[in-house]
């Protein structure tokens, strides 16, 4: 599963270490998400699309394996 | 549940074991139970209680601290890794009991070798036994 939430912490200008504390998680949490080696929960998922305000579908990509 | 309140819940935990291992230590030296073994045991749950319990009353009393750690045991990624490795550290000592117990068998070291096979039976008893209680949970 892909996702954009490097493109949209860019975005919000903000640091790895202050997303990891907004939406509770380690910064290496962060990390393995933007570089694709790990996948989010849902409840993560939803905790992401709410702190950048926006979708699930805006900020993950499903790709069948 | 609230974190604050689960670690105040170890610190707890940690204040048992040392009341537990200081009525050890009694229980050995007043002779209702005397064993150096008993006593050494009760000395060092004694002691690993108070050590432990000092350091998470420090950690309780930094906010910040409590926090970060709070994060850190609770990260879903964190767990995770916990659990993976819990279940490569089982699959792992089973492959291992396997082959040395095959060994020993070849060796004719017949008693070394049904103790490792009883382990490996145990275990795999044992999990599937957690198998069938996860499944009806989920």
């Amino acid at each position: 599963m892909k996702n954009r939430i490097r493109q949209f912490r860019k975005m919000k200008g903000i640091k790895q270490e202050e997303l990891a504390e907004a939406v509770g998680v380690t910064r290496q949490t962060i990390i393995s998400l933007e570089n694709g080696r790990y996948n989010a929960s849902l409840n993560l998922a939803f905790r992401l699309s709410e702190y950048f305000d926006t979708t699930i579908e805006e900020l993950f990509i499903f790709e069948e394996e | 549940m609230d974190y604050k309140k689960k670690f105040r819940k170890r610190i707890y935990l940690m204040a048992a074991y040392v009341v537990i291992g200081v009525l050890i230590v009694l229980s050995g030296f007043m002779n209702i139970c005397r064993s150096d073994v008993f006593i050494t045991i009760g000395f060092a749950l004694a002691f690993s209680g108070a050590f432990n319990m000092i350091r998470l009353l420090k950690i309780y009393k930094d906010e910040e601290k409590l926090k970060a750690l709070g994060i850190k045991e609770t990260d879903e990624r964190n767990i995770m890794i916990a659990e993976k490795s819990r279940s490569w550290a089982l699959a792992t000592y089973i492959v291992m009991c396997s082959v040395a117990m095959y060994f020993m068998y070849a060796t004719g070291r017949d008693d070394v070798g049904y103790i490792l096979a009883m382990n490996v039976c145990g275990l795999l008893v044992i999990y599937l036994i957690c198998y069938f209680i996860v499944k009806r949970k989920y």
